[in-house]
């Protein structure tokens, strides 16, 4: 059994709910994995001095009690009366229904039909273009290209020593963790990922920064004072999504100090 | 016996205006929406009223349910919603919550029945101060003993994100209650 999956399944366990293959399966990994098996003994811990309780607050309340409810439930639905439906509501909303979407996917072809055929018009009726300037291909100004590059740079290599310092911050079990200084810069990061997301980047850039930004939330979202399960989980979203490789595969592109820039965001656009 | 399909029969009897189907389903669900209820509000006036409440909800939408969620994921999400707005109003209004120390006066018949009923007080206690969504997964999953698929499609949240908040807040309950395990 995979690590996340065992870790997953540790309250199932404690609860009885899992089914005899996935208990051997859970009680094999634990014996195996260190911090399974400490995590099991927390969670056991915590379900040992807060168990379900036996009885419920509906329990304490007597037989009459219930009667009564029925009956005060009965009372306010009838002086509330809901809107009656014919039965052939339903039926003539479906054929509504139906008629709708058939004159939608009708006026839809028919739209994309005179679209290609004005577009067909223009392209043979147009003269032969120009040479390609190369100036005039411009959509973006180069100025603002190498603004956004190095911010790109910065907020990767901003991610990354955030994340370099959790994964190397000193824990012990059952001491709180000060995460201040970390909520800060994640949600300084969050903010600069906004603007980077509206810029003309790469797929894989975007990707990574939307890997990033849930890290990232998860991590401004902790408490000032937390735990070490929260920080190893942390830590383990950064292990398994390789962030740290990825980001620094992505600063390989966008260093301006390195003299080939391989693809500018100018002549991704341009292009 | 009562199972999915006895369920969806009353469902759809209920929906075509059958109002012994509709009761039975009240009464099949009524203390469990109790539950979740007075998990949130703490009190067992306003959890009748909100459970109730919840019900005529139901009644009123039932036409319109078309059995995309099960019926109790339905039903517990509209008494959550309620239970939380009723708390975001008591603080709104800056209304000095009493707390529900009923079953702690209660004349108890022995030690041991006295001794759960001061547990249960401290337990609700522990619960009433975890964050809103900490308190809604403990209530569901642990107190209620919902499914952690249900338990996600009544809060909207991934499963993942279930499992983290139980164990955040089955941790922060540990820390409150250590004493009652001292006392055991």
């Amino acid at each position: 059994m995979r690590h996340s999956r065992a870790r997953r399944l540790l309250y199932e366990y404690l609860s009885n709910e899992l089914s005899a293959a996935d208990r051997v399966s859970v009680e094999q990994h634990c014996a195996s994995c260190e911090r399974c098996a400490s995590q099991l003994e927390t969670m056991r811990e915590n379900l040992r001095v807060f168990s379900r309780p036996q009885i419920s607050a509906a329990d304490v309340q007597p037989e009459e009690f219930w009667n009564a409810f029925v009956r005060k439930v009965e009372a306010s639905t009838a002086a509330r009366p809901r809107s009656t439906r014919n039965p052939w509501t339903g039926l003539l909303d479906e054929i509504e229904r139906t008629i709708q979407l058939q004159w939608r996917t009708i006026a839809g072809f028919a739209s994309a039909l005179t679209l290609l055929a004005v577009v067909f018009a223009v392209w043979k009726l147009s003269p032969p273009a120009p040479p390609p300037d190369h100036a005039g291909e411009m959509t973006v100004s180069p100025d603002n290209t190498i603004l956004a590059n190095t911010r790109v740079n910065q907020y990767f290599r901003k991610s990354k020593n955030l994340f370099v310092g959790l994964t190397n911050m000193k824990t012990f079990e059952g001491q709180p963790i000060d995460l201040t200084a970390e909520r800060h810069a994640s949600r300084e990061l969050i903010q600069e990922a906004r603007y980077l997301k509206q810029q003309p980047l790469d797929t894989r850039s975007s990707e990574l920064i939307e890997q990033l930004e849930r890290i990232l939330i998860e991590l401004a979202n902790m408490e000032q004072q937390t735990d070490l399960p929260d920080v190893e989980m942390i830590r383990s979203g950064i292990h398994q999504k390789n962030l740290l490789f990825k980001i620094r595969m992505a600063q390989a592109l966008y260093d301006p100090s390195k003299n080939k820039q391989p693809s500018t965001t100018y002549e991704r656009t341009a292009r | 016996m009562t199972t999915a399909a006895d369920e969806q029969q009353l469902i759809l009897d209920a929906k075509a205006g059958s109002h012994d189907a509709f009761r039975q389903l009240v009464q099949r669900y009524m203390k469990q929406t109790y539950n979740v209820a007075y998990g949130f509000v703490r009190s067992h006036q306003s959890a009748e009223d909100i459970a109730q409440e919840a019900f005529v909800r139901v009644h009123a939408s039932l036409p319109g349910f078309r059995g995309n969620a099960q019926f109790g994921t339905w039903l517990y999400r509209i008494t959550m919603n309620l239970a939380l707005n009723h708390v975001k109003s008591r603080n709104r209004k800056g209304e000095q919550f009493v707390e529900d120390t009923a079953a702690v006066h209660l004349p108890v018949q022995d030690h041991r029945e006295a001794y759960n009923a001061d547990r249960r007080f401290h337990i609700e206690r522990a619960l009433h101060e975890l964050p809103t969504l900490q308190r809604a997964v403990v209530i569901l999953r642990h107190m209620e003993g919902l499914s952690t698929r249900q338990v996600s499609q009544i809060l909207r949240c991934s499963e993942g994100t279930v499992k983290t908040h139980l164990f955040r807040g089955l941790m922060k309950m540990k820390r409150k209650l250590e004493f009652l395990r001292e006392e055991a």
